[in-house]
Order: structure tokens, then sequence, then C-alpha cells
């Protein structure tokens, strides 16, 4: 039997979909920010316009290879992050998930955990895929363990493969398997 | 005076793509759904000659468009004759590193001619792109492959447990990767 109601809402926030007009300027704001920027990817930390948001989250609106979900607070409904699945193609065995907090003062207080216990949830059991990867920098200790404690396994790292703030630093690969998240969910 | 040649090895040229005759060719070898899932990852199927030129034309815009992605194809120097390619794919300028696809199609050359190439394309990254890192994602399947990456100095970083699925089967995705350094240190093989 299914639930009556099915969505993505967990403990502590909710996945909805990225609104352009009301996510575009707070998604600026938030890279003015630039220990977040250094966490999103490895591209160089740079601005982005509210409009130039605006027009990649329009471009990439129903798009088959990128799930990209909001993330909101239960408590206030504020819009506090975004996560991704990326790299969806027909039969997928592997997506990778990106997330990332994007309210400093959150950080390290379950929202993100709870935001990917919903993806992963939402991964496995509705577009049914093999397993989940993610890649994280080596600096980013508290993400590593948030991931550790949701499920993801250690998988390997590319040594010394990002270059900032004058030192090098490594890329860990981590992933969860289905038939280990069901192992999972089970003890919950 | 620098003389050393990039784009040719011992057995192979390093080409630009050639839309008269690689369509046909490559729409040939794409009849090996090992080769057609490096074409097209989202649907390995043979390809026609018309899908091909599409996938040469939106290879070549992403060129154009970042500079992030370098892209050879590879004939035998007996018969220039496409027989796969060679590419260099997401390259981060501000973090020197990359990854490297080869894929060859032509049975004949299969476990012949890859050792040789990234041999070729190491000294290429780090001679004239001047890169701090390589990496190559390959299937668990691909043991051709993965012999010449031991052979030219790789170690396998990272393993992405039952990330593939071919030929009714989950395969573990292999990370493979050479520093510059490591490179410099003993896997340095000259080439041909």
């Amino acid at each position: 039997m299914l639930d009556n109601e099915m969505n993505l809402r967990g403990e502590l926030v909710q996945l909805v979909p990225v609104e352009k007009d009301r996510d575009s300027k707070v998604f600026t704001q938030w890279r003015r920010n630039s220990e977040y920027s250094r966490l999103l990817n490895g591209d160089p930390a740079i601005q982005f316009s509210a409009k130039s948001i605006e027009k990649w989250l329009e471009k990439n609106e129903l798009s088959s290879e990128l799930v990209y979900f909001a993330i909101r607070k239960l408590a206030d409904q504020q819009i506090i992050g975004e996560i991704t699945l990326d790299d969806i193609k027909p039969f997928s065995t592997n997506v990778f998930v990106g997330i990332s907090i994007g309210e400093a003062p959150l950080w390290g207080k379950g929202f993100g955990s709870d935001a990917m216990r919903l993806i992963l949830r939402y991964a496995f059991t509705i577009l049914n895929v093999h397993r989940v990867s993610l890649t994280v920098f080596g600096y980013n200790q508290r993400a590593i363990r948030s991931y550790e404690k949701v499920g993801f396994h250690h998988e390997g790292k590319l040594v010394n493969w990002l270059n900032r703030d004058g030192q090098r630093w490594d890329l860990h690969f981590m992933g969860i398997l289905k038939s280990d998240w069901e192992q999972l969910i089970k003890f919950e | 005076m620098i003389n050393t040649p990039l784009f040719e090895t011992k057995n192979c040229l390093l080409t630009e793509i050639d839309y008269e005759t690689d369509p046909e060719r490559d729409s040939l070898l794409s009849q090996d759904l090992r080769y057609a899932r490096y074409l097209n990852r989202a649907i390995p199927k043979p390809l026609s000659k018309s899908e091909i030129k599409k996938i040469y034309e939106k290879l070549e815009k992403s060129v154009e468009d970042g500079s992030s992605t370098i892209h050879f194809a590879i004939r035998e120097r007996k018969n220039p004759q496409l027989v796969g390619f060679a590419r260099f794919n997401w390259i981060l300028w501000n973090h020197a590193v990359a990854a490297i696809t080869i894929a060859i199609g032509e049975p004949s050359c299969r476990g012949k001619i890859e050792a040789e190439l990234i041999a070729h394309l190491l000294n290429y990254a780090f001679r004239e792109l001047n890169l701090y890192r390589v990496d190559c994602y390959i299937s668990q399947y691909e043991s051709e492959l993965e012999k010449a990456l031991i052979q030219n100095g790789f170690s396998c970083d990272v393993t992405l447990k039952e990330a593939d699925f071919f030929n009714n089967q989950y395969w573990n995705q292999l990370i493979y990767g050479i520093t510059h350094d490591d490179w410099k240190n003993g896997a340095e093989i000259h080439v041909g």
C-alpha cells in the first residue's frame, strides 16, 4: 500500500522546487560568503548576479538529467540550502548528489543530514537508481562526518586533486548502494 | 628547437575529426556496444552517420565554448582510417587536473595501442598542458585499458562499487590517477 501522501518532508526540512524568482537572489547572497563558495565545487569562487542565476535555473527547468531542489526549513519555511542529483540518464545506475546549506549559522545543526536522507529515499524509491555517489573536498570534514552519519561509505580519494588557498587538497569519493540503504532504514 | 612530436606515436596518429570519412567509420565501429558506450553514454546503441555528426558538432562546440575538452581522432599510421578517440575531459585549469578517455573501437587494435597512446597523452598533459594530475575513469571490465594504465604508472585511487551496468551485470568503476611527480619519478616513458 502507498501512503496517502508522498512528499519529500523530513524531521527538519522539506525538499521543494526551486522558484527562480524567489530563490535566485537568496542564492546570490549565499555566494558572497567565499567560505561557502569554496565548498560548492572546484570552479574559482566568483560572484553571480541574480539575473545570471535565474537564467541558469530557467535553462534547467524540466531537465531530465538534473534534479534540483531547494531545502526549506520546516520550522519557519526559510529556504536554507540547495540539493541536486546530477548525471541522471535513462537507465542510470549511478547518480551524483550535491548539497549545500547556504545559511552559515545553520551549519552543523542536522539540516543537511535530514535533506540528504530525503534525497536518498527519493533516488532509491522513485528514480530507482542502484547507487548514489558524491565527492567532497578534504578540507570539508564537517560534511564528511555528515555523509558518514547518513550511511555513505568512503571509496577512495584523488590525492592532491585541488589547488586552493596555497596548498593542494584531496578529492574524496563516497557512495551508497541501494541494498546498503535498505538495510540501514530497517533499523531506523 | 622543440621537436618532440605531439601528435604521433610509434603506431598511431592523433588527429582532428575528419567530417568526410569519420562519421561512416564511427557508425560502423559503434555496432560494438562496448565502443558505442563511449560515444553516447545515455543510451549505448549503434549510431547512424547523422547521429555521429551531431555528436562531433556538440563536442566541437563544447571545445569552443569552454576549453575544458581536447579531442583527438585516433588513426593507425599504416592505414589512417579511424580506430577510436582519445580525449581530455573536465580540464580544470585552476587546479591543473584533467581526466582522459581512451576509446578504441577497431577490434584489431584493442589491447595493442592503448599503452603507447597513454604514454603519449601523459607527455602531452605534463609537457604541453602543464597539468599537475591526470585521472582516468574506467569500468572494471576494461581490462586491456587497465593494464595499459598500470604499465604507465597509474595507480587505482578510487573504486566506485557497482557504479556501471553493462551486459547484464554491475561493474565497479575504477578511477586511476597519476601526478606529474609520480610520472617524472619513474613512470615517464619515452614516446615513439
